[in-house]
């Protein structure tokens, strides 16, 4: 038979049915036979209800973070350029990916030709939303990689900055 | 109609370049990580932090991943790490949060829950790591070893010392 203390020790895991049915069936058995276990279960079934109650990502947070991450892998381009008209046209694109930082397509009837700058092997062609800003969210500014306004410069902030320093000039 | 996909599919997906499945990826874990961190961080404007690191690591490393772990649990350990090195820099005094930690709305939770959600703040870090692994993720022992990158056996003390000291905060 389980010791108290090997029970007390895996009662979390017991009280989120995360355990191994042999564990478990011997937990039991023992909280049959055991006042001061089953007031220690009542204490982590209080704790477990009590955790959580952060509040998680927001859509604006998904969507805020999202646009960061697609700059700083160099999905989305942090300059882009038109020339051209709806019919045929050429767009430049500037990334922050250090092997092909600028990417070029030629637009004709409305679909993408790329130029320059080679998707990975395999990958699909990229959808409006990833290849640039959607309507409904249009980019940031690059100070927004701060992530409050105000705050003091950090290592991680003064990379993102230099990685989106350009976008400074002309931003889609 | 297609089925949906399985994060080991996405992520395979993500390896050869895909962006539809890395957004999918990205809306099906943003929330898990982003409450991992804050669980450690305490600061919603870090734990955004964490998660932007976190799924430019996924994009970069998506071939790395070889299935020895669910992909969650291959997620939440880059974001420990992306997390925990965002906390060495914290205090090293490189920066500071600019708002105070805000506060749960009492009229919004539970008694309970705001005394809990209060007493699981006063703990270290490693110890509210385990905590919302354990109770919020509802991870079993491995798992949440595999994440954390420490024994089993160190998940069991550090989940036995937290429950202590809340005891002692609660009671």
């Amino acid at each position: 038979m389980m010791t108290c203390e090997a029970v007390l020790e895996l009662l979390p895991w017991y009280a989120t049915g995360k355990l191994g049915a042999e564990d478990a069936a011997a937990i039991a058995e023992h909280l049959r036979g055991c006042d001061a276990c089953r007031l220690e279960l009542a204490a982590v079934l209080r704790l477990r209800h009590g955790v959580s109650g952060d509040e998680g990502a927001t859509e604006p947070v998904r969507e805020r973070v999202w646009r960061r991450v697609t700059v700083q892998a160099g999905i989305r381009d942090i300059a882009q350029i038109d020339v051209g008209s709806l019919a045929i046209g050429l767009r430049l694109g500037l990334n922050a990916r250090r092997s092909t930082p600028v990417r070029a397509s030629l637009r004709v009837m409305g679909r993408q030709v790329r130029i320059v700058g080679a998707k990975r092997q395999g990958a699909p062609d990229e959808p409006e939303e990833a290849s640039g800003p959607s309507r409904l969210h249009p980019p940031e500014p690059p100070q927004t990689f701060c992530a409050r306004q105000g705050s003091r410069r950090t290592p991680f902030a003064e990379r993102s900055r230099i990685a989106a320093g350009t976008s400074r000039t002309r931003t889609r | 109609m297609r089925g949906v996909k399985t994060d080991e599919a996405l992520l395979r997906a993500v390896a050869r370049g895909d962006r539809v499945a890395f957004r999918e990826l990205y809306e099906r874990h943003a929330d898990r990580v982003f409450r991992f961190a804050l669980s450690f961080l305490r600061a919603p404007h870090l734990a955004e932090e964490v998660l932007q690191e976190t799924m430019v690591a996924v994009w970069k490393n998506a071939d790395r991943f070889k299935g020895a772990s669910k992909v969650t649990t291959w997620i939440l350990g880059i974001a420990k790490n992306q997390g925990h090195a965002l906390l060495r820099r914290e205090v090293r005094g490189a920066r500071t949060p600019d708002d105070p930690v805000s506060e749960p709305d009492p009229a919004e939770t539970t008694e309970l829950c705001v005394r809990v959600e209060d007493a699981v703040a006063t703990l270290p870090a490693h110890l509210r790591e385990v905590l919302h692994l354990v109770f919020y993720e509802e991870m079993t022992l491995g798992e949440a070893a595999a994440v954390l990158g420490i024994p089993e056996g160190t998940v069991k003390s550090r989940m036995f010392h937290a429950r202590k000291a809340l005891a002692k905060v609660l009671t």
